[in-house]
């Protein structure tokens, strides 16, 4: 059987972070577990990426040597938020022979919260053929609900709010959550001072609550609740430069508030090493395996109370509620409270390649 | 123009959310979508309700909807368009009272709008997270 995978991102990506990150993951891992089990795995592309600059290595030498054209194959994984997934084209090869699809939906939130996107998704062209960021997640998801045999979603949540929508033509739907990157050479290192230090890892856009994170540590440090700093990791987004701008203006700004924008594993690894807590105060995410990657470094984590998070059960997990107040008070709590040993088996990458390999029989 | 439609479902995907319907056909690849006040009439089409009593079930929606020539000749082109499109087909009409669904708040009237897209697989090309610039997707990153 040859199995293929979706490598269209990855091949035109500049860089690799969020989604992107996991489907290169989860790529080596099936790769290993297809080799074992005797079948064939490649990769796959929708579009002739030639007009933009290839970067080879961010799939994965194996793959990378053994792109395949889709038509020849049996079992197509789209991992990756592709726009431009090919329902059209599915559509027909599904009419011609059997061939069996199964598509991520990572999360659905330009449809259900299409503020915190840009509202146009394309704006490059003449004012009419402008599309709504909206409107275009909308096809992106009708094809792949038209023609997917299984959609994937990493948490029940997700799979709701697909439910929600209503859809006429729907694919089956199973909830897979993903995991964490398991640490490599991993080591915790206390920090000279007694400082402690709190990090969040995520993209800087609206919705991921950097504000809210911002604001809390500014009334700590204002009325010296605690001795912390805070490390955000991670690229700009989108529609964030006032946030930006309070971020460089701030008088902690390089000193107890850092911002690793460009930051590689092996240094995202360090920081971890050094990290007391990891704070996620996003307001929506479809997963958020920021949790898992600290959880598996044993590091305490304080999220928002958002359901998709509390869909994870974990003694080192707290949740808060509220505003940057609400969130200083549980900070300066959480702090104070020192990772508690116990059996729980953090998810993995591998435990989430393992539970989509099953998909194909 | 016909006055007896019905949605063309063959070969085609049509779904709504939030008031606004997205179709797409898997004869032709192109991709429409059509606004809410749009989305209402081929709702109308879809359960076969007589053309004359459209403008009563509009009024007693829309706060401004005014039956006139301008109102009709607008809809009227938004009909012969989807039949341009080959997203209508013929049909009977025999229904003469219907409630609009309740997945949006209705306010003002609007011309109803059906857009096409027809170059997708040119312009979905760039990944809108990762190479774009701050105006957002798909305005590209200036790497040089």
């Amino acid at each position: 059987m040859n199995i293929g995978t979706d490598i269209t991102n990855l091949l035109a990506s500049n860089t690799i972070s969020g989604i992107p990150r996991v489907v290169l993951e989860t790529n080596s891992y099936l790769d290993e577990i297809f080799k074992k089990q005797g079948f064939n795995f490649y990769g796959f592309t929708t579009k002739n990426f030639n007009k933009l600059s290839k970067q080879s290595e961010l799939t994965g030498e194996a793959l990378d040597k053994k792109i395949k054209d889709w038509k020849e194959l049996d079992v197509l994984f789209f991992l990756d938020l592709n726009m431009t997934f090919p329902a059209l084209e599915l559509m027909k090869e599904k009419g011609r022979r059997k061939i069996k699809v199964v598509s991520m939906v990572h999360d659905i939130m330009p449809i259900t919260s299409p503020d915190w996107f840009p509202e146009k998704a394309v704006t490059t062209l003449n004012e009419e053929s402008s599309i709504l960021s909206k409107t275009l997640f909308r096809f992106y998801l009708q094809g792949v609900s038209n023609v997917s045999d299984l959609i994937v979603v990493p948490s029940l949540h997700v799979k709701n709010e697909i439910l929600s929508l209503g859809l006429k033509n729907l694919s089956d739907i199973r909830v897979i959550p993903l995991g964490s990157k398991e640490p490599q050479k991993f080591e915790r290192k206390r920090n000279s001072t007694s400082a402690k230090q709190i990090t969040y890892v995520s993209t800087i856009e609206p919705r991921k609550g950097h504000i809210d994170l911002i604001n809390a540590m500014s009334i700590i440090w204002k009325k010296n609740l605690s001795d912390l700093s805070l490390t955000l990791v991670g690229r700009y987004g989108w529609d964030s430069e006032i946030l930006i701008e309070k971020m460089n203006n701030h008088k902690e700004f390089g000193k107890k508030l850092i911002w690793e924008n460009n930051c590689s594993d092996d240094k995202l690894e360090q920081i971890y090493s050094k990290s007391d807590l990891v704070v996620v105060p996003s307001f929506g995410e479809g997963f958020g395996f920021s949790i898992e990657e600290a959880l598996a470094r044993k590091i305490p984590v304080l999220a928002r109370n958002l359901d998709v998070f509390k869909e994870r059960s974990n003694l080192n997990l707290s949740f808060y509620e509220g505003g940057p107040q609400q969130l200083a008070d549980s900070i300066v709590k959480k702090i104070e409270i020192p990772w508690q040993d116990n059996a729980q088996i953090i998810r993995s990458m591998r435990d989430f390649a393992i539970d989509l390999s099953m998909l194909i029989s | 123009m016909s006055q007896n439609l019905n949605l063309n479902l063959e070969n085609t995907s049509w779904e709504r959310i939030d008031g606004e319907i997205i179709v797409i056909s898997y004869n032709t690849g192109k991709y429409y979508s059509v606004n809410k006040q749009g989305s209402d009439l081929l709702y109308l089409i879809e359960m076969k309700v007589k053309r004359e009593l459209w403008s009563k079930i509009l009024k007693l929606n829309f706060q401004n909807f005014a039956e006139n020539t301008e109102t009709t000749q607008k809809i009227d082109e938004f009909i012969e368009k989807c039949l341009n499109e080959k997203l209508l087909t013929g049909g009977e009409t025999n229904i003469e009272r219907v409630e609009l669904p309740n997945d949006y708040t209705r306010d003002n009237w609007e011309s109803p709008e059906l857009r096409i897209f027809d170059d997708l697989t040119d312009i979905l090309l760039i990944d809108p997270i990762h190479d774009t610039s701050l105006e957002g997707w798909p305005n590209l990153k200036n790497d040089d």
